[in-house]
C-alpha cells in the first residue's frame, strides 16, 4: 500500500495540532473523490443519499480523532474511502432493506469478477489501494457466504461462478457429471447453481448469471 | 449551484450540525435565532454564501480567550468573513446553548455573559475585545 503524500500528511498534521480551518480543508480536498470511490463500490445502491452521509461521517469521524489514520500505511483518500465503504456496508445491513443489501453486494461481486477477467475498463484503473480495500470488502462477505456452504462440491461451484464460468462442462467436471448427457448435466448444473444462488439471497447477496 | 463539489460541501455542512466539534451548528442556530436565510447570513459575516459551507465545516473555536481571538481570525480569514462578526456570532450561541441548560454551571457563567452583552452598545466592533467573558 502506498503511504500518504506529503500533502496528505501536512493536512493530516494541521488536524493533529487543532488547526481550525484543517478540517473544512479536509473536505475541499477529499470529499469528492471519495464520493465517487465509495459510491462505484455500490454502483446499485438506489439511496445515494445513504453514501453521501457515511462518506460524511467517515470524514467528520476522522476530522475529530486525526489519530486513527497513520499515514505511512496508506493514503487519506484510500483510508477515508476504506472507512466509509465499511460504514455504509453496516448501514445497508442494518437498515433491513434486502434489496438494497443484494444490490450492494451485488456491486462488490461485480467489482471482483472484472478484476479476475482483467479486463482493463473504461479508462478506470484502480490503483494498488483500491484494490486493496476492494478485496478487504469483498473477501469477508465471501468468507460469509462460504462458510454458509457447508458441501465442498458446493464451495468450488460458487467459486466457479463468481470467476465468470459459463461453460456447462467446467461445472459438470466440479459435480462428477461429465458422463452425462448434454441434456442431463445442464439440468443438474442449473440445480445446483440455483441451490447456491437460493442459499446466497437467502445472506442478502445476489449472484448474476 | 452549477459545481457539484460545492453541492457536496453544502451537504456535509448540513450534516454537521449535529456535531458540536463543527462550526455548522452555530450558524445553523444563529441563522434560527435571527430568521436569516443563507443570503442575511452571509451579508451578516461580510462573506460569500459559496464560502458558508467552508465556514461550517471549520472546526468550533477554542473558547480559552487566547485561543478563541486567534482561532476566530484563522477561521475568518481561510473563508473571507469578518472576524467580529463571526466572533459575536459563536459567542451569542455559546450563551444561548447555555442559558438553555438552567443545572448546569455554565448557566450563570451564561447569564452573566448576557447580562453584559445587553449593558454593552450593540456594536460588533466591541467583539474584538477578547476580555469580553464575564465568568
Amino acid at each position: 500500500m502506498a503511504p500518504a503524500s506529503k500533502r496528505d500528511r501536512d493536512l493530516h498534521n494541521s488536524l493533529l495540532s487543532g488547526d481550525p480551518r484543517a478540517p473544512s480543508r479536509l473536505f475541499e480536498e477529499h470529499l469528492d473523490s471519495v464520493v465517487r470511490r465509495t459510491g462505484a463500490s455500490f454502483r446499485s445502491l438506489r439511496d445515494r443519499q445513504m453514501v453521501y452521509d457515511c462518506v460524511v461521517d467517515a470524514f467528520m469521524n476522522y476530522a475529530e480523532m486525526p489519530t486513527q489514520f497513520d499515514p505511512d500505511r496508506l493514503g487519506l483518500a484510500s483510508y477515508l474511502t476504506m472507512s466509509a465503504r465499511g460504514d455504509l456496508l453496516n448501514a445497508v445491513k442494518a437498515s433491513g432493506r434486502e434489496k438494497s443489501r443484494e444490490t450492494a453486494v451485488e456491486s462488490v461481486e461485480d467489482a471482483l469478477l472484472s478484476r479476475n477477467a482483467k479486463s482493463a475498463t473504461s479508462g478506470n484503473t484502480s490503483s494498488e489501494e483500491d484494490r486493496t480495500v476492494d478485496q478487504v470488502v469483498g473477501s469477508d462477505l465471501l468468507g460469509k457466504l462460504h462458510a454458509e456452504l457447508v458441501d465442498a462440491t458446493d464451495r468450488t461451484v460458487l467459486n466457479l461462478m463468481l470467476q465468470g464460468e459459463r461453460e456447462t462442462k467446467a461445472f459438470a467436471r466440479v459435480l462428477g457429471i461429465e458422463n452425462e448427457s448434454d441434456m442431463e448435466q445442464r439440468r443438474q448444473v442449473k440445480r445446483s447453481k440455483d441451490r447456491i444462488k437460493k442459499r446466497a439471497q437467502r445472506m442478502g447477496v445476489r449472484l448474476g448469471e | 449551484m452549477s459545481d457539484p463539489n460545492e453541492s457536496l460541501m453544502g451537504r456535509a455542512a448540513e450534516r454537521a450540525r449535529g456535531r458540536a466539534f463543527f462550526l455548522a451548528g452555530h450558524l445553523d442556530e444563529y441563522r434560527r435565532v435571527h430568521r436569516l436565510n443563507d443570503e442575511g447570513l452571509a451579508r451578516f459575516l461580510h462573506c460569500e454564501i459559496s464560502d458558508l459551507p467552508r465556514l461550517a465545516l471549520c472546526r468550533r473555536p477554542n473558547s480559552l480567550p487566547e485561543q478563541f481571538t486567534r482561532e476566530v481570525v484563522m477561521i475568518a480569514d481561510h473563508v473571507g468573513a469578518d472576524p467580529d462578526s463571526l466572533a459575536l456570532l459563536i459567542r451569542e450561541v455559546d450563551a444561548l446553548t447555555a442559558l438553555r441548560r438552567p443545572d448546569s454551571r455554565d448557566a450563570e457563567a451564561g447569564q452573566g455573559f448576557l447580562l453584559a452583552a445587553r449593558d454593552k452598545p450593540t456594536d460588533p466592533s466591541d467583539a474584538n475585545d477578547p476580555t469580553d467573558d464575564n465568568q
